[in-house]
């Protein structure tokens, strides 16, 4: 059985179809990218499933659960890590708050208005083992509202991880990074996730970065699904060659 | 700061002792205003919501205590209990339909809410009495002597502002941060935004109940004009006055803004006219209040005594 079944969703806004009877499976342990220009409806999709956007048609199950109409802050709960494509972290906290913060939020503690955060130690020691894994370990006393956007992109993957997910959903993680950080964000995630052993669903519209990340890509056009498969079959795949690779089926 | 502090402390602990009848009835409406302002900045710094609606949660908390104490015969300590409960409740349906509204829709429907509340009572002139109110609620012990409810006054103050440091420094305090710089952020790490606001506006609202109920024991008496939007409008200039992102920064604004009232009054009658160029002062010279007056004074002081 699949992790993640989405089945035949779709989704208008005012008219405009922004995803038309999109289906994908993504199984346990993968690396799945969903690959298309600005306005493919990557990020549609990517908000059906995390719950912010509500579903005009379709379901959406997470281990065999059905998700459809569940709130982003409940799907959390069920084993799912979120990361979005603009990394606002919480901009007047330290990296350790912010990662202590997600570690009690997981544990439904933040709902203790008398203890002070800081005497939290268990959660503080595991935030601070996950800042390590993204390794921002000399940064953890920093403000986040005074980091580059890199270590932004970190933390914002720190406070995914947090909810120890058995599903990790990317959105854009390389947008606005400079060519270099792109390389070494790709490496980064790679690394990551061989040892987590976590499962991934991102989004992403660079294809280089794609090909080299992913084991299975949706390759999205206009809301609809124009190619599903390995990055083998995807770069030989006539219709993406025409309309993403440059090149002449 | 625990040195300031403590000085703070000694200083308002002895100033019932060197100050005259009308002196003290200053300071205890300064302190009344300041337990307002403190809860009020609990949401408006704490979650960004500007609520134009705590008159409501004041004012019924206010009017709980004159009804059960002229209607019911009721002790008039025994009152704050209740009244802090509807006041609580008052907030919590206020809260409950407002926080899915943002910036100004929110502002508007915490208005709309306690204009509402303020138009029932000022027309049933059967039960509140109406526009005449209720009077002669004089409170009998310590809190009608007006030492006793100076130190009163001041012991709620103390209280709400411990209340307001245990909160900012727990998990739900950094929750309120995280929904009030990132909402959907804040959702994705499992918080949900609509409850935290609602437990905000909750929280705020029943701690401004607490400063209805000693309004009642100042004045000895309730008028709709406590649930007017006015008064929601005096605690949002009492903490733009002293500065929201300051601690204590409400109080001292409500300190400010009581004081300067007779002392401009007793010059000339245009108060309104001096107290809106005094905020025009405020926004555009001085945004983080006339705390922040102190301390950027301090700054300049730090280096020339370092030399």
């Amino acid at each position: 059985m699949p992790l993640l079944e989405v089945h035949r969703v779709s989704k208008s806004f005012e008219g405009f179809r922004a995803l038309d009877d999109v289906s994908l499976a993504v199984e346990e342990g993968s690396l799945y990218a969903l690959m298309g220009p600005n306005g493919a409806g990557k990020s549609t999709l990517f908000n059906l499933i995390t719950g912010r956007y509500k579903l005009d048609a379709g379901r959406v199950l997470f281990a065999g659960q059905d998700i459809s109409h569940t709130p982003t802050h409940r799907i959390i709960h069920y084993g799912i890590g979120i990361s979005f494509q603009r990394a606002i972290p919480f901009p007047s906290m330290t990296v350790l708050e912010n990662v202590t913060l997600a570690v009690l939020a997981l544990d439904k503690k933040t709902r203790d208005f008398a203890r002070p955060l800081h005497s939290y130690l268990d959660a503080a020691k595991r935030a601070e083992e996950i800042i390590s894994w993204v390794g921002l370990n000399d940064l953890k006393r920093q403000v986040t509202a005074a980091l580059p956007q890199g270590d932004l992109k970190r933390v914002d993957i720190a406070l995914a991880l947090a909810s120890k997910p058995r599903l990790l959903l990317l959105d854009e993680p390389l947008a606005g990074l400079a060519r270099a950080e792109r390389a070494q964000m790709v490496g980064f995630i790679r690394e990551l996730l061989r040892s987590l052993g976590t499962t991934l669903l991102f989004t992403e519209h660079d294809t280089e970065a794609v090909l080299q990340l992913a084991e299975r890509i949706m390759v999205l056009h206009r809301g609809s699904v124009l190619a599903e498969g390995t990055p083998d079959e995807i770069r030989s795949h006539p219709q993406v060659q025409e309309a993403f690779l440059g090149r002449e089926a | 700061m625990r040195a300031k502090l403590a000085l703070a402390a000694v200083v308002l602990a002895l100033l019932p002792w060197f100050l005259h009848d009308y002196g003290l009835q200053v300071a205890i409406q300064a302190l009344v205003l300041g337990v307002f302002a403190m809860s009020f900045n609990l949401l408006f710094r704490n979650t960004g919501l500007l609520s134009f609606g705590h008159a409501a949660c004041f004012g019924s908390a206010a009017y709980t205590t004159a009804l059960l104490v002229s209607k019911l015969r009721w002790n008039f300590a025994a009152t704050l209990p209740l009244a802090l409960a509807v006041a609580a409740l008052v907030a919590l349906v206020i809260g409950f339909f407002s926080v899915r509204l943002t910036k100004i829709y929110f502002t508007m429907l915490t208005l709309a809410f306690a204009q509402m509340l303020w138009a029932v009572t000022h027309k049933w002139y059967g039960f509140t009495g109406g526009d005449n109110g209720i009077t002669g609620l004089l409170p009998p012990g310590l809190l009608g002597n007006p030492k006793g409810l100076y130190y009163a006054s001041l012991m709620a103050l103390a209280l709400v502002c411990a209340v307001i440091h245990v909160v900012r420094r727990s998990p739900a305090g950094y929750t309120l941060r995280a929904v009030r710089d990132n909402p959907a952020r804040a959702e994705a790490i499992g918080i949900s935004a609509f409850a935290y606001m609602v437990a905000a506006f909750v929280l705020s609202g029943t701690l401004s109940g607490l400063a209805g109920f000693l309004q009642v024991a100042w004045q000895h008496s309730v008028f709709p004009d406590l649930l007017y939007w006015t008064t929601s409008a005096e605690v949002i200039i009492a903490v733009i006055l002293g500065g929201s992102a300051e601690f204590f920064g409400p109080a001292i604004g409500a300190a400010v803004l009581v004081v300067l009232e007779p002392v401009v009054r007793s010059h000339t009658q245009y108060w309104p006219l001096a107290l809106g160029m005094v905020l025009l002062a405020m926004v555009l010279f001085f945004p983080s209040g006339v705390v922040s007056l102190f301390q950027r004074r301090q700054r300049q002081e730090a280096p020339r005594a370092a030399a």
